[in-house]
Protein backbone atom coordinates (compact mmCIF):
# COMPACT_ATOMS: atom_id res chain seq x y z
CA UNK A 1 0.00 0.00 0.00
CA UNK A 2 1.20 3.73 -1.34
CA UNK A 3 0.79 6.51 0.82
CA UNK A 4 1.23 10.03 -0.36
CA UNK A 5 1.11 13.27 1.68
CA UNK A 6 0.93 16.18 0.13
CA UNK A 7 3.08 19.26 1.65
CA UNK A 8 1.69 22.97 1.05
CA UNK A 9 3.51 26.02 2.15
CA UNK A 10 1.97 25.90 5.29
CA UNK A 11 1.22 22.69 6.06
CA UNK A 12 1.48 21.73 9.87
CA UNK A 13 0.44 18.38 10.18
CA UNK A 14 2.62 16.40 7.09
CA UNK A 15 5.03 15.19 9.09
CA UNK A 16 2.49 13.86 11.78
CA UNK A 17 0.57 12.03 9.48
CA UNK A 18 3.96 11.04 7.75
CA UNK A 19 5.15 9.48 10.79
CA UNK A 20 2.00 7.86 11.60
CA UNK A 21 1.47 6.58 9.05
CA UNK A 22 5.44 5.17 8.62
CA UNK A 23 6.23 4.64 12.35
CA UNK A 24 2.84 3.13 13.62
CA UNK A 25 1.43 2.07 11.03
CA UNK A 26 4.27 0.89 9.27
CA UNK A 27 2.97 2.03 5.96
CA UNK A 28 4.95 2.95 2.54
CA UNK A 29 4.56 6.94 2.74
CA UNK A 30 5.90 9.93 0.22
CA UNK A 31 5.81 13.19 0.70
CA UNK A 32 4.58 15.21 -2.47
CA UNK A 33 5.53 18.92 -3.16
CA UNK A 34 3.09 21.22 -3.98
CA UNK A 35 4.92 22.85 -6.87
CA UNK A 36 5.47 19.44 -8.65
CA UNK A 37 2.87 17.68 -10.83
CA UNK A 38 0.84 15.13 -8.98
CA UNK A 39 3.06 11.98 -10.57
CA UNK A 40 3.28 8.61 -8.79
CA UNK A 41 1.27 5.38 -8.41
CA UNK A 42 -0.37 5.81 -4.88
CA UNK A 43 -3.24 4.01 -3.03
CA UNK A 44 -4.52 7.06 -1.20
CA UNK A 45 -3.36 10.80 -0.88
CA UNK A 46 -3.63 12.66 2.22
CA UNK A 47 -4.17 16.21 2.51
CA UNK A 48 -3.15 17.55 5.96
CA UNK A 49 -3.91 20.25 8.09
CA UNK A 50 -2.22 23.21 8.41
CA UNK A 51 -2.69 26.73 7.28
CA UNK A 52 -1.55 26.49 3.15
CA UNK A 53 -0.24 29.57 1.80
CA UNK A 54 -0.86 31.07 5.00
CA UNK A 55 -4.86 31.11 4.77
CA UNK A 56 -4.98 34.78 4.93
CA UNK A 57 -8.11 34.48 2.29
CA UNK A 58 -10.58 31.79 2.80
CA UNK A 59 -9.44 28.64 4.21
CA UNK A 60 -8.19 26.30 1.49
CA UNK A 61 -8.95 29.09 -1.18
CA UNK A 62 -5.51 29.30 -2.41
CA UNK A 63 -3.95 25.70 -1.90
CA UNK A 64 -6.92 24.59 -4.46
CA UNK A 65 -4.73 26.23 -7.50
CA UNK A 66 -2.01 24.79 -6.96
CA UNK A 67 0.25 22.70 -9.62
CA UNK A 68 0.15 19.39 -7.30
CA UNK A 69 -3.86 20.07 -7.38
CA UNK A 70 -4.57 19.35 -11.09
CA UNK A 71 -3.31 15.86 -11.15
CA UNK A 72 -5.58 15.21 -7.57
CA UNK A 73 -8.55 16.08 -9.15
CA UNK A 74 -8.05 13.91 -11.80
CA UNK A 75 -6.98 10.92 -9.58
CA UNK A 76 -9.58 11.42 -7.16
CA UNK A 77 -12.13 11.82 -10.19
CA UNK A 78 -11.19 8.71 -12.07
CA UNK A 79 -11.54 6.94 -8.62
CA UNK A 80 -8.07 7.29 -6.35
CA UNK A 81 -8.36 7.71 -2.82
CA UNK A 82 -8.59 10.84 -1.30
CA UNK A 83 -8.37 11.66 2.77
CA UNK A 84 -8.43 15.55 3.55
CA UNK A 85 -7.73 16.21 7.22
CA UNK A 86 -8.53 19.90 8.88
CA UNK A 87 -7.36 22.26 6.17
CA UNK A 88 -7.29 19.39 3.73
CA UNK A 89 -11.23 19.13 4.49
CA UNK A 90 -11.23 22.74 4.00
CA UNK A 91 -9.15 22.72 0.26
CA UNK A 92 -11.13 19.58 -0.90
CA UNK A 93 -14.47 21.84 -0.54
CA UNK A 94 -12.54 24.68 -1.87
CA UNK A 95 -11.71 22.22 -5.26
CA UNK A 96 -15.24 20.71 -5.70
CA UNK A 97 -14.27 17.50 -4.78
CA UNK A 98 -16.14 17.75 -1.67
CA UNK A 99 -19.97 19.17 -1.18
CA UNK A 100 -20.47 21.53 1.43
CA UNK A 101 -18.16 25.15 2.86
CA UNK A 102 -16.28 25.20 6.14
CA UNK A 103 -16.85 28.22 8.07
CA UNK A 104 -15.71 30.15 11.30
CA UNK A 105 -16.55 28.16 14.57
CA UNK A 106 -20.02 29.10 15.81
CA UNK A 107 -18.22 30.04 19.02
CA UNK A 108 -15.73 32.33 17.16
CA UNK A 109 -13.04 30.66 19.08
CA UNK A 110 -10.50 28.75 18.36
CA UNK A 111 -10.74 25.09 19.69
CA UNK A 112 -8.39 22.66 20.34
CA UNK A 113 -10.13 19.44 22.54
CA UNK A 114 -11.10 16.06 22.17
CA UNK A 115 -14.43 15.04 20.62
CA UNK A 116 -16.42 11.60 20.76
CA UNK A 117 -17.35 10.88 16.78
CA UNK A 118 -19.97 8.56 15.98
CA UNK A 119 -19.57 6.39 12.31
CA UNK A 120 -22.70 6.77 10.45
CA UNK A 121 -21.53 4.67 7.23
CA UNK A 122 -19.30 1.99 6.75
CA UNK A 123 -19.32 1.48 3.31
CA UNK A 124 -16.50 3.37 2.34
CA UNK A 125 -12.48 2.32 2.31
CA UNK A 126 -12.42 4.99 5.11
CA UNK A 127 -14.65 3.63 7.60
CA UNK A 128 -14.93 0.23 6.00
CA UNK A 129 -13.18 -1.18 9.40
CA UNK A 130 -15.37 0.11 11.78
CA UNK A 131 -18.92 -0.85 13.09
CA UNK A 132 -21.94 1.40 12.36
CA UNK A 133 -22.42 3.40 15.63
CA UNK A 134 -19.14 3.09 16.96
CA UNK A 135 -17.88 5.86 19.08
CA UNK A 136 -14.38 7.24 18.13
CA UNK A 137 -12.20 9.81 20.17
CA UNK A 138 -10.12 11.93 18.41
CA UNK A 139 -8.41 15.73 19.08
CA UNK A 140 -10.16 18.73 16.75
CA UNK A 141 -7.72 21.91 16.91
CA UNK A 142 -9.28 24.29 14.20
CA UNK A 143 -11.21 28.33 14.41
CA UNK A 144 -12.84 27.25 10.94
CA UNK A 145 -14.36 23.63 10.99
CA UNK A 146 -18.26 24.85 11.37
CA UNK A 147 -19.47 22.79 8.54
CA UNK A 148 -22.01 24.56 6.46
CA UNK A 149 -24.36 23.17 3.30
CA UNK A 150 -27.55 24.46 2.25
CA UNK A 151 -30.45 22.83 1.94
CA UNK A 152 -30.36 20.67 -0.94
CA UNK A 153 -26.86 19.68 -0.43
CA UNK A 154 -27.75 18.73 3.00
CA UNK A 155 -30.39 16.52 1.98
CA UNK A 156 -28.61 14.95 -0.53
CA UNK A 157 -25.75 13.88 1.84
CA UNK A 158 -27.87 12.35 4.00
CA UNK A 159 -29.66 10.18 1.02
CA UNK A 160 -26.82 8.98 -0.45
CA UNK A 161 -25.32 8.20 3.10
CA UNK A 162 -22.28 10.69 2.62
CA UNK A 163 -22.27 11.74 6.23
CA UNK A 164 -19.41 9.32 8.17
CA UNK A 165 -19.13 10.93 11.02
CA UNK A 166 -20.92 13.14 13.46
CA UNK A 167 -19.60 15.07 16.68
CA UNK A 168 -21.79 13.48 19.73
CA UNK A 169 -21.75 13.20 23.67
CA UNK A 170 -20.05 10.27 25.50
CA UNK A 171 -23.61 8.30 25.14
CA UNK A 172 -22.99 8.25 21.40
CA UNK A 173 -25.90 11.50 21.18
CA UNK A 174 -24.74 14.25 18.76
CA UNK A 175 -26.25 17.10 21.21
CA UNK A 176 -25.82 20.72 20.87
CA UNK A 177 -23.30 20.72 23.47
CA UNK A 178 -21.36 17.79 21.91
CA UNK A 179 -20.65 19.64 18.77
CA UNK A 180 -17.32 21.78 18.85
CA UNK A 181 -17.80 24.28 16.44
CA UNK A 182 -21.52 24.48 15.66
CA UNK A 183 -21.33 21.92 12.27
CA UNK A 184 -25.19 21.96 10.61
CA UNK A 185 -26.20 18.29 11.84
CA UNK A 186 -23.27 17.76 14.05
CA UNK A 187 -21.49 16.77 11.02
CA UNK A 188 -17.56 15.82 11.36
CA UNK A 189 -16.60 14.15 7.99
CA UNK A 190 -18.80 13.85 4.65
CA UNK A 191 -17.53 11.88 1.71
CA UNK A 192 -18.12 12.30 -2.00
CA UNK A 193 -20.87 10.74 -3.91
CA UNK A 194 -18.73 7.88 -5.46
CA UNK A 195 -17.00 7.15 -1.97
CA UNK A 196 -13.34 7.60 -2.59
CA UNK A 197 -12.73 11.19 -1.22
CA UNK A 198 -13.32 11.72 2.72
CA UNK A 199 -12.57 14.87 4.41
CA UNK A 200 -13.18 15.35 8.43
CA UNK A 201 -11.89 18.36 10.52
CA UNK A 202 -10.75 15.60 13.50
CA UNK A 203 -7.21 14.52 13.33
CA UNK A 204 -6.91 10.63 13.01
CA UNK A 205 -3.13 11.30 13.09
CA UNK A 206 -2.92 12.73 16.02
CA UNK A 207 -4.29 9.15 17.65
CA UNK A 208 -2.25 6.86 16.22
CA UNK A 209 -0.53 5.68 20.00
CA UNK A 210 -1.44 4.76 23.14
CA UNK A 211 1.38 6.97 24.09
CA UNK A 212 -0.29 9.75 22.66
CA UNK A 213 -3.78 9.33 24.47
CA UNK A 214 -5.15 6.81 21.78
CA UNK A 215 -5.14 5.16 18.84
CA UNK A 216 -8.63 5.56 17.39
CA UNK A 217 -7.06 7.65 14.58
CA UNK A 218 -4.95 4.26 13.14
CA UNK A 219 -8.27 2.65 13.43
CA UNK A 220 -9.48 4.85 9.61
CA UNK A 221 -5.93 4.23 8.22
CA UNK A 222 -6.41 0.28 9.13
CA UNK A 223 -9.83 0.64 7.17
CA UNK A 224 -8.29 2.27 4.31
CA UNK A 225 -4.95 -0.03 4.27
CA UNK A 226 -8.22 -3.46 4.31
CA UNK A 227 -9.64 -1.53 1.63
CA UNK A 228 -6.63 -0.82 -0.63
CA UNK A 229 -5.30 -4.49 0.00
CA UNK A 230 -8.71 -6.03 -0.91
CA UNK A 231 -9.04 -4.10 -4.00
CA UNK A 232 -5.63 -4.84 -4.90
CA UNK A 233 -5.64 -8.90 -5.24
CA UNK A 234 -9.01 -9.13 -6.60
CA UNK A 235 -8.20 -12.63 -7.61
CA UNK A 236 -6.65 -13.90 -4.71
CA UNK B 1 14.95 50.06 -3.62
CA UNK B 2 17.06 53.04 -2.97
CA UNK B 3 18.58 54.38 -6.50
CA UNK B 4 22.19 55.59 -6.45
CA UNK B 5 21.50 59.07 -7.55
CA UNK B 6 19.01 59.74 -4.56
CA UNK B 7 21.20 57.78 -2.31
CA UNK B 8 23.73 60.59 -2.81
CA UNK B 9 21.59 63.28 -2.27
CA UNK B 10 20.22 61.95 0.82
CA UNK B 11 21.58 64.19 3.53
CA UNK B 12 22.13 63.28 7.27
CA UNK B 13 20.42 65.22 9.75
CA UNK B 14 22.99 67.46 12.37
CA UNK B 15 23.44 65.55 15.44
CA UNK B 16 22.31 68.09 17.76
CA UNK B 17 22.01 67.47 21.83
CA UNK B 18 18.28 67.60 21.47
CA UNK B 19 18.78 65.25 18.81
CA UNK B 20 20.99 62.80 20.66
CA UNK B 21 18.42 63.24 23.85
CA UNK B 22 15.61 62.00 21.48
CA UNK B 23 17.76 58.81 21.10
CA UNK B 24 16.88 58.25 24.53
CA UNK B 25 20.98 58.68 25.01
CA UNK B 26 22.52 60.51 28.45
CA UNK B 27 25.64 62.86 27.97
CA UNK B 28 27.60 60.51 29.62
CA UNK B 29 26.92 57.97 27.01
CA UNK B 30 26.95 60.36 24.13
CA UNK B 31 30.50 61.49 25.33
CA UNK B 32 31.50 57.37 25.11
CA UNK B 33 30.60 57.42 21.64
CA UNK B 34 32.62 60.50 20.74
CA UNK B 35 35.30 58.62 22.56
CA UNK B 36 35.09 55.00 20.80
CA UNK B 37 34.67 56.42 17.05
CA UNK B 38 37.43 59.59 18.25
CA UNK B 39 34.64 61.86 16.43
CA UNK B 40 30.58 63.37 16.56
CA UNK B 41 28.45 59.92 15.26
CA UNK B 42 26.81 61.00 12.17
CA UNK B 43 23.00 60.50 12.39
CA UNK B 44 22.86 56.89 11.19
CA UNK B 45 25.80 56.29 13.33
CA UNK B 46 23.62 58.00 16.27
CA UNK B 47 20.86 55.93 15.57
CA UNK B 48 23.13 52.27 15.72
CA UNK B 49 24.16 53.61 18.95
CA UNK B 50 20.85 54.11 20.26
CA UNK B 51 19.25 51.06 19.72
CA UNK B 52 22.06 48.75 20.73
CA UNK B 53 23.14 50.55 23.89
CA UNK B 54 19.00 50.71 24.76
CA UNK B 55 17.64 48.72 27.53
CA UNK B 56 15.90 45.88 25.25
CA UNK B 57 19.45 45.09 23.46
CA UNK B 58 22.15 45.64 26.10
CA UNK B 59 20.73 44.37 29.52
CA UNK B 60 22.11 47.52 31.22
CA UNK B 61 20.29 47.60 33.69
CA UNK B 62 18.74 43.85 34.19
CA UNK B 63 22.46 42.33 33.83
CA UNK B 64 23.40 42.85 37.38
CA UNK B 65 20.47 40.86 38.43
CA UNK B 66 20.39 38.45 35.32
CA UNK B 67 24.03 37.36 36.43
CA UNK B 68 22.55 35.79 39.50
CA UNK B 69 20.93 32.89 37.84
CA UNK B 70 22.44 29.34 37.22
CA UNK B 71 24.07 28.86 33.63
CA UNK B 72 26.78 26.43 33.86
CA UNK B 73 26.11 22.51 34.38
CA UNK B 74 27.54 19.42 33.20
CA UNK B 75 24.54 18.90 30.43
CA UNK B 76 24.65 22.50 29.69
CA UNK B 77 25.55 22.33 25.67
CA UNK B 78 25.26 26.21 25.43
CA UNK B 79 24.67 28.94 27.80
CA UNK B 80 24.08 33.02 27.77
CA UNK B 81 25.43 34.53 24.87
CA UNK B 82 23.23 32.86 21.86
CA UNK B 83 20.27 32.79 20.52
CA UNK B 84 19.22 30.39 22.64
CA UNK B 85 19.80 27.86 25.13
CA UNK B 86 20.84 24.26 24.80
CA UNK B 87 20.85 21.34 27.28
CA UNK B 88 21.84 17.97 26.19
CA UNK B 89 18.85 15.71 26.92
CA UNK B 90 20.86 12.21 26.19
CA UNK B 91 20.74 10.46 23.07
CA UNK B 92 22.57 12.23 20.73
CA UNK B 93 19.47 14.94 21.15
CA UNK B 94 19.72 17.73 22.84
CA UNK B 95 17.16 21.48 23.70
CA UNK B 96 16.89 24.57 22.70
CA UNK B 97 14.79 27.25 24.43
CA UNK B 98 14.54 30.36 25.72
CA UNK B 99 12.17 33.51 27.33
CA UNK B 100 11.68 36.68 26.38
CA UNK B 101 9.49 39.23 27.02
CA UNK B 102 7.18 41.72 24.52
CA UNK B 103 5.89 43.79 27.31
CA UNK B 104 5.54 47.07 25.98
CA UNK B 105 4.41 46.54 22.07
CA UNK B 106 1.93 44.08 23.71
CA UNK B 107 0.49 47.00 26.32
CA UNK B 108 0.43 49.44 22.67
CA UNK B 109 -0.82 46.60 20.36
CA UNK B 110 -1.58 43.57 22.13
CA UNK B 111 -2.66 41.33 19.41
CA UNK B 112 0.48 41.87 17.14
CA UNK B 113 2.65 42.69 20.02
CA UNK B 114 2.24 39.20 21.53
CA UNK B 115 2.24 37.55 17.93
CA UNK B 116 5.52 38.98 16.91
CA UNK B 117 6.84 38.05 20.30
CA UNK B 118 6.30 34.68 19.73
CA UNK B 119 7.63 35.10 16.22
CA UNK B 120 10.66 36.40 17.65
CA UNK B 121 11.25 33.62 20.47
CA UNK B 122 10.64 30.98 17.55
CA UNK B 123 13.53 32.48 15.27
CA UNK B 124 15.75 32.38 18.31
CA UNK B 125 14.81 28.51 18.62
CA UNK B 126 15.15 27.32 15.04
CA UNK B 127 18.05 29.61 14.87
CA UNK B 128 20.21 27.12 16.53
CA UNK B 129 19.05 24.17 14.35
CA UNK B 130 16.37 23.02 16.64
CA UNK B 131 13.13 22.31 15.15
CA UNK B 132 10.38 24.01 17.64
CA UNK B 133 7.48 21.54 19.10
CA UNK B 134 6.19 23.72 21.99
CA UNK B 135 5.47 27.03 23.63
CA UNK B 136 4.71 28.30 27.04
CA UNK B 137 3.59 31.85 28.02
CA UNK B 138 3.65 33.76 31.41
CA UNK B 139 1.28 36.90 31.86
CA UNK B 140 0.85 39.48 34.05
CA UNK B 141 -1.72 41.83 33.77
CA UNK B 142 -3.70 44.73 35.37
CA UNK B 143 -6.56 44.44 37.59
CA UNK B 144 -9.55 42.50 36.26
CA UNK B 145 -11.58 45.57 36.95
CA UNK B 146 -9.52 47.47 35.05
CA UNK B 147 -11.41 48.67 31.96
CA UNK B 148 -7.80 48.29 29.90
CA UNK B 149 -7.38 44.64 30.98
CA UNK B 150 -9.81 42.47 29.14
CA UNK B 151 -9.13 44.17 25.97
CA UNK B 152 -5.03 43.52 26.85
CA UNK B 153 -6.02 39.55 27.78
CA UNK B 154 -8.08 38.85 24.87
CA UNK B 155 -5.65 40.61 21.93
CA UNK B 156 -2.61 39.14 24.25
CA UNK B 157 -4.11 35.54 24.16
CA UNK B 158 -5.43 35.62 20.84
CA UNK B 159 -2.08 36.66 19.43
CA UNK B 160 -0.08 33.86 21.30
CA UNK B 161 -1.98 31.10 20.20
CA UNK B 162 -2.75 32.45 16.80
CA UNK B 163 1.02 33.17 15.77
CA UNK B 164 1.65 29.38 17.13
CA UNK B 165 -0.58 27.46 15.53
CA UNK B 166 0.23 28.80 11.98
CA UNK B 167 3.30 27.61 12.54
CA UNK B 168 2.09 24.46 14.05
CA UNK B 169 3.55 24.92 17.00
CA UNK B 170 0.91 24.31 20.00
CA UNK B 171 1.25 26.60 23.06
CA UNK B 172 1.13 23.93 26.28
CA UNK B 173 0.67 25.82 28.62
CA UNK B 174 1.25 28.79 30.64
CA UNK B 175 0.77 31.29 33.62
CA UNK B 176 -1.62 34.00 34.24
CA UNK B 177 -2.25 36.81 37.02
CA UNK B 178 -3.52 39.90 37.62
CA UNK B 179 -3.12 42.72 40.19
CA UNK B 180 -2.96 46.43 39.86
CA UNK B 181 0.43 46.92 39.86
CA UNK B 182 0.78 45.50 36.43
CA UNK B 183 -1.99 48.41 35.23
CA UNK B 184 -0.19 50.43 33.38
CA UNK B 185 2.50 47.72 32.35
CA UNK B 186 1.83 44.38 31.51
CA UNK B 187 4.34 41.70 31.16
CA UNK B 188 4.28 39.41 28.24
CA UNK B 189 7.02 36.51 28.02
CA UNK B 190 7.00 34.46 25.72
CA UNK B 191 8.84 30.68 25.95
CA UNK B 192 9.93 28.26 23.25
CA UNK B 193 11.52 24.84 23.09
CA UNK B 194 12.86 22.98 20.24
CA UNK B 195 14.88 20.02 19.46
CA UNK B 196 17.95 19.08 17.88
CA UNK B 197 20.39 16.62 16.99
CA UNK B 198 24.11 17.51 19.28
CA UNK B 199 25.68 17.46 16.01
CA UNK B 200 23.49 19.93 14.32
CA UNK B 201 23.98 22.85 16.69
CA UNK B 202 24.10 26.44 15.04
CA UNK B 203 24.93 29.63 16.47
CA UNK B 204 25.37 33.61 15.48
CA UNK B 205 28.81 33.73 14.70
CA UNK B 206 30.62 35.64 11.18
CA UNK B 207 33.38 34.65 10.35
CA UNK B 208 36.25 33.77 7.64
CA UNK B 209 37.12 36.54 5.56
CA UNK B 210 35.31 36.54 2.06
CA UNK B 211 32.78 34.85 3.08
CA UNK B 212 29.15 36.12 1.85
CA UNK B 213 26.40 37.91 4.56
CA UNK B 214 23.05 36.64 3.02
CA UNK B 215 19.80 38.34 3.83
CA UNK B 216 16.36 36.10 3.69
CA UNK B 217 13.05 36.31 4.98
CA UNK B 218 10.99 39.32 4.84
CA UNK B 219 11.40 42.68 3.02
CA UNK B 220 12.35 45.29 5.17
CA UNK B 221 9.89 48.32 5.81
CA UNK B 222 9.56 51.18 8.11
CA UNK B 223 7.70 49.04 10.93
CA UNK B 224 9.04 49.02 14.08
CA UNK B 225 12.10 51.41 13.66
CA UNK B 226 13.22 52.24 17.43
CA UNK B 227 10.67 49.33 18.83
CA UNK B 228 13.91 48.85 20.87
CA UNK B 229 13.89 52.24 22.11
CA UNK B 230 10.61 52.66 22.78
CA UNK B 231 10.59 49.35 24.62
CA UNK B 232 13.07 50.46 27.06
CA UNK B 233 11.65 53.79 27.72
CA UNK B 234 8.77 53.74 30.73
CA UNK B 235 5.46 54.50 29.81
CA UNK B 236 3.59 57.84 29.47
CA UNK B 237 0.14 58.69 27.58
CA UNK B 238 1.55 59.73 24.24
CA UNK B 239 2.95 55.75 24.06
CA UNK B 240 -0.21 55.17 22.71
CA UNK B 241 0.54 57.19 19.45
CA UNK B 242 3.46 55.02 19.63
CA UNK B 243 1.38 52.44 17.59
CA UNK B 244 3.33 52.31 14.45
CA UNK B 245 6.64 51.34 16.23
CA UNK B 246 4.90 47.65 16.88
CA UNK B 247 5.78 45.03 14.31
CA UNK B 248 3.38 43.35 12.38
CA UNK B 249 3.86 39.62 11.59
CA UNK B 250 3.28 37.13 9.16
CA UNK B 251 3.37 33.52 10.17
CA UNK B 252 2.89 32.34 6.99
CA UNK B 253 6.16 33.33 6.07
CA UNK B 254 8.24 32.82 9.13
CA UNK B 255 6.72 28.88 8.48
CA UNK B 256 8.40 29.29 5.16
CA UNK B 257 11.53 30.62 6.92
CA UNK B 258 11.44 28.06 9.47
CA UNK B 259 10.88 25.35 6.64
CA UNK B 260 13.58 26.63 4.38
CA UNK B 261 16.33 27.17 7.22
CA UNK B 262 16.25 23.70 8.25
CA UNK B 263 16.60 22.23 5.13
CA UNK B 264 19.62 24.96 4.42
CA UNK B 265 21.02 23.53 7.97
CA UNK B 266 20.72 19.96 6.87
CA UNK B 267 24.07 20.63 4.13
CA UNK B 268 27.03 22.13 5.48
CA UNK B 269 26.87 25.92 3.84
CA UNK B 270 26.29 27.40 7.21
CA UNK B 271 29.12 28.96 9.40
CA UNK B 272 26.72 31.15 11.15
CA UNK B 273 22.55 32.15 11.19
CA UNK B 274 21.06 35.15 13.48
CA UNK B 275 17.53 36.43 13.29
CA UNK B 276 16.80 40.15 13.06
CA UNK B 277 15.19 40.75 15.93
CA UNK B 278 15.10 43.77 18.17
CA UNK B 279 17.42 46.55 16.26
CA UNK B 280 16.74 43.98 13.35
CA UNK B 281 20.13 44.26 10.60
CA UNK B 282 21.96 46.61 12.99
CA UNK B 283 22.27 44.03 16.52
CA UNK B 284 22.09 41.18 14.10
CA UNK B 285 24.91 41.89 12.07
CA UNK B 286 26.92 43.75 15.05
CA UNK B 287 26.35 40.81 17.21
CA UNK B 288 27.29 38.00 14.62
CA UNK B 289 30.72 40.24 13.91
CA UNK B 290 31.56 40.77 17.89
CA UNK B 291 31.14 36.86 18.30
CA UNK B 292 33.73 36.35 15.52
CA UNK B 293 36.13 39.09 15.99
CA UNK B 294 35.99 40.27 13.11
CA UNK B 295 34.30 43.38 10.73
CA UNK B 296 31.10 43.19 8.58
CA UNK B 297 30.27 45.02 5.78
CA UNK B 298 26.84 45.56 4.59
CA UNK B 299 25.95 46.96 1.23
CA UNK B 300 22.37 48.33 2.58
CA UNK B 301 21.31 48.96 -1.44
CA UNK B 302 21.08 45.31 -1.71
CA UNK B 303 18.43 45.26 0.99
CA UNK B 304 15.30 44.41 -0.29
CA UNK B 305 12.96 46.94 0.26
CA UNK B 306 9.12 47.16 0.87
CA UNK B 307 8.51 50.88 0.29
CA UNK B 308 10.34 53.04 -1.39
CA UNK B 309 12.99 55.73 -0.21
CA UNK B 310 13.83 54.47 2.76
CA UNK B 311 17.00 55.98 4.13
CA UNK B 312 20.36 54.15 5.05
CA UNK B 313 19.33 54.73 9.14
CA UNK B 314 15.41 53.60 8.36
CA UNK B 315 17.11 50.23 6.77
CA UNK B 316 19.54 49.68 9.69
CA UNK B 317 17.21 50.46 12.75
CA UNK B 318 13.94 48.87 10.88
CA UNK B 319 12.46 45.59 13.43
CA UNK B 320 10.28 44.01 10.22
CA UNK B 321 9.61 40.80 10.90
CA UNK B 322 11.14 37.61 10.05
CA UNK B 323 13.79 38.39 8.64
CA UNK B 324 17.16 36.58 9.25
CA UNK B 325 21.15 37.17 8.52
CA UNK B 326 23.59 34.08 7.65
CA UNK B 327 26.91 33.94 6.87
CA UNK B 328 27.80 31.38 4.40
CA UNK B 329 30.50 29.36 2.94
CA UNK B 330 32.12 30.95 0.05
CA UNK B 331 30.11 30.04 -3.48
CA UNK B 332 27.36 28.27 -2.04
CA UNK B 333 25.16 31.49 -2.42
CA UNK B 334 23.73 29.61 -5.46
CA UNK B 335 22.50 26.47 -3.89
CA UNK B 336 21.02 28.43 -0.61
CA UNK B 337 19.01 30.97 -2.90
CA UNK B 338 17.63 27.88 -4.66
CA UNK B 339 16.25 26.83 -1.87
CA UNK B 340 14.85 30.23 -0.34
CA UNK B 341 12.87 30.30 -3.85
Amino acid sequence: MRWGVITFPGSCDDHDVFDSLKSELGQKVKFLWHKDEFAGNFDCVVLPGGFSYGDYLRCGAMARFSPVMRGLMKFAQSGGRVLGVCNGFQILCESGLLPGALVRNAGLQFVCQQVHLRVEETDTPFTGGLKKGQLLRLPVKHGEGCYYADPKTLEGLRKNRQILLRYVDAKGKPTASANPNGSLDNIAGVCNQARNVFGLMPHPEDACSQLLGGDDGAKIFKSIAAACAGKARPHA
Amino acid sequence: MLDPQRHEEYVQPAVSPELVASHGLTTDEYQKIVKILGREPNFTELGVFSVMWSEHCSYKSSRYYLKNLPTEGPYVLQGPGENAGVVDIGGGLAVAFKMESHNHPSFIEPYQGAATGVGGILRDIFTMGARPIASLNSLRFGSIDHPRTRYLLSGVVAGIGGYGNCIGVPTVGGECYFDECYNANILVNAFTLGIVKKKHIFTGIAKGVGNPVIYVGSKTGRDGIHGATMASESFSEEKEQRRPTVQVGDPFTEKLLLEACLELMEKDFIIGIQDMGAAGLTSSSAEMAGRGGCGVELDLSAVPLREEGMTPYEILLSESQERMLLVAEKGTEDEIKKIFD
